[in-house]
């Protein structure tokens, strides 16, 4: 299994897209850096407190957290749409299986390769994402709670982890061009289904809002996001309704259960690929 | 035995694959395994390395079942169509191949170096394998195989896009392995190859095996005897025909299968009993391509 894992990262690596995203990343990084700059500066004019408060969290939970958040999903599922399918289709995974290797090490090796480097970039982002913000002297960030932003991370790189297990049952089953539009479709659910949500939420209507949860069940990668950002902005008291993108006041909180949910999602397609794969011809 | 089947059928939606192979491999052999393409050769082996899994029947393979791993650990597989992860470094290949078999760090660096002379590409090794040729990248295959110092290889079509050299060398590989005590079972179409490196072989067409034996036993007892006569009349042709069914004559030449020595001088008796001129009998041996396209014709009518 370690020999997988180890192959896969390498691999991953070493692939254009990684490093296209790499590139696409300091970028981002540079772009971020230069807004929240601003963002400061004019944050000290402000004489309103409450009002650069709003501003400020508004800003680093949409453009800081946000889009790093989507941005691990793009790495996530570019790196791992065809994470056993592309082997499949080049015949390389014929040389592989018919080693000493169970096909659940396979699979489970495929997965800690991948999920070991989309940890790796997402810590670099995150920490990135922080130590901009605080370059930036925006104070707020000064409130951020160690322990927050812990488990915060741990939402973090929870998206991408649950994106990878999909992707990887996608990759078991059909071909790399069809597992990503099934991921990315499934992806985009997930971001509408939370804005019908919210929408819910903010209209109080009950139908829109169980059409988010639905959706939310099926795809619960923008619950995670959601559920990141209460964590790490739970030090705002009551401002943290302010945590998600879109509709500012509307916001709800994901249960803990929800967030168990999301675990057993995860293993549940993990386990899903293992089983699936054990069962099939190869060749 | 090193493999052994019983009624072993791997059949796809189609209805396409293999269906009751029944095979016994001894240890230490070549064993060829032929027939046109489509009739089912390498879904066979797929199955028996346990990359698909057999509709019924049974298999052995170094007296474990289908898919064993310690079975694997003595298997080496070159498949037909393949193809290495070409980021990588022919050392690379061969060290993720060892991580695979298993093999301690220092017993993995004696036997890449071991197998790397074996086949051939010594100081190469440290080039990326999209860099290889076609005929590399079969013998890095071949080497990544080797590495567990296989009781079995098996070898699915390994010379077909290599060079008459190529071919050779891969021919040599075989030999010498057989001769450190390997079994090899080798998928192939070319039947002058088989012929010259194989012990046994089975011939295969529509995914049934259609003759097998000991490589003297398939080729034995189809003496061809090509026969220049004149004055062959209906009588003559009759007569050869209680022979072989399926004698042919020109014009000039007679062309015709006997099973045993004394039928050659019981044709020559015929035709000059028959008022035929014979000037000449020539008998030789049928080669493995003549049986295999009359088998393969025989089992397609």
């Amino acid at each position: 299994m370690f020999a997988i894992a180890l192959s896969t990262f390498k691999e991953i690596h070493r692939k254009k897209i990684f490093h296209f995203i790499s590139i696409l990343t300091i970028l981002y990084l540079i772009l971020l850096g230069f807004i929240l700059k601003k963002m400061g500066e004019s944050i000290n004019q402000v004489d309103g407190l409450v009002n650069a408060v709003l501003n400020l969290s508004s800003t680093i939970s949409m453009i800081g957290f946000y889009f790093s958040s989507m941005l691990v999903g793009f790495l996530t599922v570019m790196l791992s749409i065809g994470i056993v399918s592309s082997e499949l289709e080049n015949g390389t995974i014929l040389t592989i299986l018919t080693k000493p290797i169970r096909r659940g090490e396979y699979i489970m090796g495929k997965y800690i390769g991948t999920a070991l480097l989309v940890i790796i970039y997402s810590a670099f982002l995150y920490i990135a994402v922080i130590i901009i913000s605080t370059l930036s002297k925006i104070s707020i960030v000064e409130t951020f709670g160690i322990a927050a932003l812990f488990k915060g991370f741990l939402f973090f790189i929870l998206q991408p982890l649950t994106l990878l297990a999909v992707c990887l049952y996608g990759s078991t089953i059909c071909r790399t061009v069809i597992n990503g539009i099934f991921v990315i479709g499934l992806y985009m659910l997930g971001l509408i289904g939370g804005l019908i949500e919210q929408a819910g939420a903010f209209t109080n209507n009950s139908t829109l809002s169980a059409i988010g949860i639905i959706s939310s069940l099926i795809s619960p990668f923008e619950v995670i996001y959601r559920k990141m950002t209460f964590t790490i902005f739970s030090t705002l008291g009551s401002l943290s309704n302010l945590t998600s993108f879109g509709m500012p006041g509307a916001s709800t909180r994901p249960s803990v259960w929800m967030m168990v949910y999301v675990c057993v999602y995860l293993i549940f397609f993990v386990l899903l690929s293992i089983n699936g794969f054990r069962k099939r011809d190869i060749g | 035995m090193v493999i052994e089947t019983e009624n072993l059928t791997k059949l796809y939606e189609n209805n396409k694959g293999c269906r009751d192979i029944n095979i016994n491999v001894g240890e230490g052999e070549i064993y060829g395994f032929l027939g046109p393409n489509g009739a089912g050769k390498s879904t066979f082996i797929k199955t028996i390395v346990g990359l698909l899994f057999p509709t019924s029947g049974t298999a052995r393979v170094l007296g474990r079942p289908i898919g064993d791993i310690e079975a694997k650990k003595k298997i080496g597989y070159l498949p037909e169509l393949f193809k290495y992860q070409e980021w990588m470094t022919g050392l690379d290949l061969l060290s993720f191949h060892s991580s695979l078999y298993k093999l301690d760090k220092k017993n993995a660096s004696v036997k890449i170096e071991e197998v790397l002379e074996i086949v051939n590409l010594k100081g190469a090794e440290r080039s990326k394998i999209g860099t290889y040729s076609k005929g590399m990248q079969q013998r890095i295959g071949i080497a990544s195989a080797l590495l567990c110092e296989p009781k079995l290889l098996f070898l699915d079509e390994p010379t077909s896009a290599l060079d008459p050299i190529g071919r050779k060398e891969v021919r040599d590989i075989m030999v010498e392995l057989k001769r450190r005590g390997t079994t090899v079972f080798l998928n192939s179409h070319l039947l002058s190859e088989v012929e010259m490196v194989c012990d046994s072989a089975a011939i295969i067409s529509k995914g049934t095996i259609i003759k097998q034996g000991k490589m003297s036993e398939l080729l034995e007892g189809d003496t061809v005897l090509d026969i220049h006569a004149e004055n062959v009349n209906n009588e003559i042709l009759n007569n050869l025909e209680k022979i072989d069914e399926d004698v042919t004559f020109d014009g000039k030449t007679i062309k015709m299968h006997v099973k045993e020595n004394q039928e050659i001088h019981d044709v020559a008796s015929l035709i000059i009993a028959g008022g035929g001129k014979l000037y000449g009998l020539t008998p030789h041996r049928n080669s493995l391509e003549e049986l295999f396209i009359k088998l393969v014709e025989k089992g397609e009518e």
